[in-house]
């Protein structure tokens, strides 16, 4: 069925909160899947796979080494990205692109990808993303879906580094910013994905009883007046 | 935004209100429509384009059950009303969240719906929350009769005569709806698709525009019962009552998080409004014309509030002070009166000895007579600015922010436990928002987070642990339930007016003063409070119907707080 991203994001939300994490995670993580799903990428699935297990923040202090030129290299191990990537994006622009991060076995690519990819057009920021032995990868309001879809594939199996390219608005045309949102027909949302997501969000819901009915609008008047 | 505004030298402004003094509920709770209101907007923007409404599809049985569209061009866009009327059983007749069926059902639809169209808006339109609809439905809501007035007037027009202007008075409406959904609710178009058309861009605009358009419906309707009930005697509806007749609503506290939810967007609402006040109070010396007009709606106020009654003990008691202060104020208040120096100054400066609602009934009217110079102020009442936070900010910066912006928040006593005595949350039964009694009900553990004032103590708790020289960033790893709280105060500190200075939770927050405020700024009137959590209102009350936009001679935009036409 399909759906409007208002309504995708909403739902993500109390998803998020119904899965155990804070109010201000569960709102960039809609965002991100907001993100993603405009992108024509699988922002529900990654979502799920996400919310599994619960919220697991970051334990500080953060290892990390100093390179000779003073610029520190932190190591995040078995990256979850829906508890650390949040935070993971915090600590880089914090950092305003001085520093970098080791990420390794990061357990849903594609959500960590749309939680940094959501930043870089919130505020228009560029973020350099290295693969282990390979060439780098540049996450930017503009970069294409299907580029997206095969750095994700080998986040799977490489260890990573990232860090902002930028911290100045980038020149970069954003055109591609311009159509999203505006998907003409909705977003065509698997079914039984979309019943995991209502029934994480319903964990949210307060159980009906006689004494809230009470307290609802039109309680208590007669309406055929 | 605020700062576009505060130096726009192109009219002088007087000292903007303080947020402290403005985003009290109290305050917020005794807000009036203004020209700035969204059905204002609506409307002037209808007056100005002469729009011209039709109706290509009537299909109603003699009972008036059936199905009709409605279309006009907007803004240079085709948009139609496509209206379904439902027989239901009294016993099912609700205004709550909770009901399944409605006298009747609405979509505005992008566009002009083709009969698969329609019969598609038929099937899932009377189901409302459980139909599915797509982007090219842009408003779906739902009405009931005011099944007394829908039936007296039906009785009185078939039998040749004018409904009872008594009873038109007292009611006001023939159908209230009870929902009007926007923004990608149910499948329906997300607000962005909208957000850049000329006419509705601006907050609400879509769905003022259904509910105008549902208001003419709900006319047609009755006429068209009462001509076939007595087809040799019946006769159509004066103009005069029928612009008294405007649309009811029932709201309920669905609308109070709303506030809390978009801290800017409120900022915007409440910065113009401020703006526009203060652009008035800056002006040395009106002229005759204004003073004129003023004391006509100086006039027309007394009247408007001899019209306004309420069942409600609290709500008619400040009515009838506001009476009394009005009373007061007439008799120092004249043409000539206004035409001394700073008087609209003095007069705010005045009406502080009254109640609030006196009080802001008086901002209400001085910016009545000036659209020339605050209507420009509606095109920034929109705002798309996403709250995002500044990770880079030290503990140090954001101490200074709670400081300043925040202070309110940190002289709430939590250790009483009327401070904390409510909370918030969605209740299972269709999502419906509600508030509970923290101590007494349960569900308090799945609170939503509108106890801003508790939320920001906490965080300041923990922020004195650190060093000032920490990062927010560095803060939210090991605290990251503070995120949240932390994004909005840096939001916030932004944006004088985005936050409500009150505590929500505390025993003494009443959801009405929210609502009220929300409401006002989309136009209502006539607010008539059911309990602490819930009201009834007017909405389109003596605003032009679709034939009065080609009358060169009426002044479409001259029906603020209405008072019935004389025959």
């Amino acid at each position: 069925m399909r759906r409007s991203l208002n309504e995708i994001s909403g739902e993500i939300r109390k998803a998020s909160l119904g899965a155990g994490f804070p109010m201000g995670h569960a709102q960039e993580i809609s965002h991100a899947a907001a993100w993603l799903i405009s992108r024509n990428l699988d922002g529900v699935k990654s979502v799920l796979n996400g919310l599994r297990g619960g919220f697991k923040p970051i334990t500080p202090p953060l290892k990390f080494k100093t390179s000779p030129a003073g610029k520190k290299q932190y190591f995040l191990p078995n990256v979850h990205a829906a508890s650390h990537g949040v935070g993971l994006r915090d600590m880089m622009i914090a950092d305003a692109g001085q520093h970098r991060f080791q990420l390794d076995q990061i357990d849903v690519p594609l959500l960590l990808i749309g939680l940094l990819g959501a930043q870089c057009d919130d505020q228009n920021y560029e973020i350099w993303w290295g693969l282990e032995h390979e060439q780098t990868f540049s996450l930017h309001p503009n970069v294409f879906e299907s580029e997206l879809k095969d750095f994700a594939l080998k986040l799977e199996t490489h260890r990573s580094f990232v860090g902002l390219a930028m911290v100045e608005p980038s020149l970069v045309e954003n055109e591609q910013l311009q159509n999203i949102f505006s998907a003409p027909e909705g977003y065509l949302i698997n079914e039984i994905l979309w019943l995991e997501i209502k029934s994480l969000a319903a964990k949210t819901y307060v159980p009906a009883s006689e004494a809230s009915r009470t307290k609802g609008a039109g309680a208590a008047i007669n309406d055929n007046d | 935004m605020a700062l576009a505004l505060d130096t726009d030298l192109l009219y002088p402004q007087s000292e903007l209100r303080s947020p402290d003094t403005v985003m009290k509920l109290e305050r917020m709770g005794s807000f009036f429509p203004t020209r700035l209101s969204f059905m204002r907007s609506t409307i002037r923007r209808l007056a100005e384009e002469k729009s011209n409404l039709e109706c290509p599809v009537w299909e109603m049985d003699d009972d008036g059950y059936g199905r009709a569209v409605y279309t006009l061009t907007y803004g240079g866009h085709r948009y139609s009303l496509v209206a379904f009327s439902t027989r239901i059983t009294e016993e099912m007749r609700t205004d709550r969240v909770i009901a399944e069926v409605w006298d009747t059902a609405y979509v505005l639809y992008d566009g002009v719906p083709t009969r698969e169209e329609i019969d598609r808006l038929e099937a899932n339109s009377p189901r409302q929350e459980a139909g599915r609809f797509l982007p090219s439905d842009l408003v779906l809501s739902r009405a009931n009769k005011s099944v007394r007035l829908f039936e007296h007037v039906t009785e009185r027009l078939a039998a040749g005569k004018q409904p009872d202007e008594k009873m038109i008075g007292d009611i006001g409406y023939l159908m209230r709806t009870t929902a009007v959904y926007g923004n990608g609710k149910f499948g329906i178009a997300d607000r962005s698709k909208i957000m850049n058309r000329p006419g509705l861009s601006g907050p609400f605009q879509a769905e003022m525009l259904a509910v105008w358009l549902i208001r003419n419906f709900t006319h047609d309707l009755v006429e068209y019962v009462a001509q076939k009930k007595a087809p040799q005697t019946a006769v159509r509806l004066e103009k005069r009552l029928k612009r008294y007749l405007g649309i009811g609503n029932s709201t309920g506290l669905g609308m109070a998080p709303f506030l809390v939810n978009h801290p800017v967007l409120l900022n915007n609402w409440m910065s113009v409004r401020e703006t526009a006040l203060a652009r008035v109070c800056a002006i040395e010396k009106t002229d005759q014309k204004t003073a004129d007009r003023l004391m006509e709606l100086f006039n027309r106020v007394s009247v408007h509030l001899q019209e306004w009654n309420v069942p409600d003990q609290r709500q008619m008691q400040r009515i009838e002070v506001l009476r009394t202060e009005w009373e007061a104020l007439a008799t120092t208040i004249t043409s000539n009166w206004f035409l001394q120096e700073n008087s609209f100054e003095k007069l705010v400066m005045l009406s502080q000895s009254q109640s609030m609602e006196c009080q802001e009934l008086v901002v209400a009217m001085l910016l009545e007579p000036h659209g020339d110079m605050v209507d420009g102020l509606t095109d920034c009442m929109a705002s798309e600015y996403e709250p995002r936070l500044e990770p880079s900010m030290t503990i140090k910066e954001l101490r200074a922010a709670v400081d300043q912006h925040y202070d309110w928040a940190l002289t709430v006593d939590f250790s009483k436990q009327q401070s904390k005595q409510q909370f918030w949350y969605v209740s299972e039964e269709k999502l419906e928002p509600r508030l509970g009694d923290r101590f007494s009900e349960d569900g308090a553990e799945l609170e939503l987070p509108h106890d801003i004032a508790l939320l920001t103590q906490n965080l300041v708790a923990d922020l004195d642990e650190y060093s000032q020289s920490t990062s927010v960033a560095e803060f939210l790893l090991v605290h990251s339930s503070h995120r949240y709280v932390v994004k909005r105060i840096q939001t916030t500190s932004r944006f004088a007016y985005a936050e409500i200075r009150d505590n929500l939770v505390g025993d003494a927050c009443l959801p009405i003063d929210m609502l009220r405020c929300k409401l006002s700024f989309f136009g209502a009137s006539k607010f008539d409070p059911k309990s602490s959590r819930w009201t009834r209102i007017t909405m389109y009350q003596g605003a032009p119907l679709a034939d009065d936009l080609h009358d060169k001679t009426r002044d479409n935009d001259d029906w603020w707080l209405p008072v019935m036409e004389r025959a």
